[in-house]
């Protein structure tokens, strides 16, 4: 009877070693993979920006987010995101909000919301890098026309390893 | 229940989700309200009833649990003054009125307020190992994120901004939505006051002065051309 037991505690013993093995496995490929020192493309979610006027855009809002793998390929080096605003023609500004995420360890985010006034300032960015495991940035402004004031939201540019 | 059992999350989504929190006062007992708060997110759907200070905004669980000030309206102010927004003492956090502005509301276009929140930045660290943020400790200048928000200059209710850390939402334990997620005010019963007609009559003045050019065209062509042909040579 104890040789069953024990042979049962082994079995279950070795199914749960396999399957935290996977588990791990499947977190790593999850984690990240890229060719270290090569830098992710600035395209697809990386890159969001909304655009006012019409034919051409007289204000925009933009954010990009980017990394660099690091020497495993499985992190990111150096991060570095950024939001921008402009404008033009009769449009002015007033406040530009952006906020950033990323990750300094996989299990903690850091959250950085910036506020800038610049009342009249058509053009404004603000950057940041680092070494982290992801970043993600999103940017807001207001702007203000003879007739109206509205906001643009550039949406989360966002990039993982 | 204290303040420090209360488990609070910060809701990332990967796409845009709407998000809908509806007020209703039931019973007001001098400045204590009685309301009903539910909150609705896809499929999640959500009741509480929580009183509420209508002076100072403090809103408690029935069972008293504290969960800070709702920012959903603030007290009467004027262009130019600084009010405490948020919070207590040392830590509370001040807004300032900055700008008088026209904005389109469920009720037209309505004079509003903005309102100019909080410091420069704040920066957050969020670990899945610990909880960080409690309701009350949110709504300090350490942690209460930066905004503007818009304000109906007549009653005083948010038309447009940024609900995060607000004492409604954490009482279905969301300190906040991420950055991407705007509070607007789709529907009240709250008469908001006149319109800015004005500001009506200042967005249509283009198009008035587009259907006054097209007149003028047409008239040139029709009457002054046609009669300028039949001058006798």
């Amino acid at each position: 009877m104890r040789g069953l037991k024990n042979t049962g505690l082994t079995i279950s013993g070795i199914v749960a070693i396999v399957f935290l093995l996977a588990a791990s496995g499947l977190m790593l490929l999850t984690i990240g993979s890229g060719p270290p020192g090569t830098w992710t493309p600035l395209s697809g979610d990386a890159v969001k920006e909304t655009t006012y006027g019409w034919p051409l855009a007289t204000a925009f809002v933009k954010s990009t987010a980017r990394g660099r793998y690091g020497s495993t390929g499985y992190y990111f080096d150096i991060t570095d995101h950024s939001g921008y605003r402009g404008c033009g023609g009769v449009l002015t500004t007033t406040w530009m909000a952006i906020a950033m995420y990323r990750h300094i360890n996989p299990t903690t985010v850091v959250m950085t919301v910036k506020n800038i006034t610049n009342p009249n300032i058509w053009g404004c960015g603000y950057q940041f890098s680092g070494v982290f495991y992801s970043s993600q940035t999103q940017t807001k402004a207001q702007f203000k026309s003879l007739v109206h004031t509205f906001i643009l939201d550039s949406g989360t540019a966002y990039v993982f390893p | 229940m204290t303040e420090a059992s209360i488990n609070s999350s910060i809701l990332f989504f990967k796409e845009k989700v709407t998000a809908r929190l509806t007020i209703l006062i039931e019973e007001v007992n001098n400045s204590l309200g009685l309301f009903k708060v539910s909150l609705k997110i896809g499929s999640y759907y959500q009741t509480r009833e929580l009183l509420v200070n209508l002076t100072t905004r403090q809103v408690t669980m029935l069972d008293g649990t504290p969960l800070g000030q709702t920012i959903i309206w603030i007290q009467p102010c004027s262009l130019g003054d600084r009010i405490q927004y948020v919070g207590q003492g040392d830590s509370a956090v001040f807004a300032r009125v900055k700008e008088s502005l026209s904005e389109d509301t469920v009720q037209g276009v309505q004079d509003v307020y903005s309102l100019y929140i909080g410091g420069e930045e704040v920066e957050l660290v969020i670990s899945s190992n610990t909880t960080l943020l409690n309701p009350l400790n949110s709504q300090s200048i350490k942690h209460f994120i930066p905004r503007v928000n818009y304000y109906d200059a007549d009653t005083f209710i948010m038309v447009r901004g940024t609900i995060d850390q607000d004492a409604f939402l954490s009482a279905f334990n969301i300190i906040m939505f991420s950055f991407s997620e705007e509070f607007r005010l789709v529907y009240t019963n709250v008469d908001l006051g006149p319109q800015n007609l004005f500001a009506v009559f200042l967005r249509l003045l283009p198009y008035i002065i587009l259907v006054a050019i097209i007149l003028a065209v047409i008239f040139y062509f029709v009457f002054i051309r046609k009669k300028r042909g039949r001058k006798p040579r």
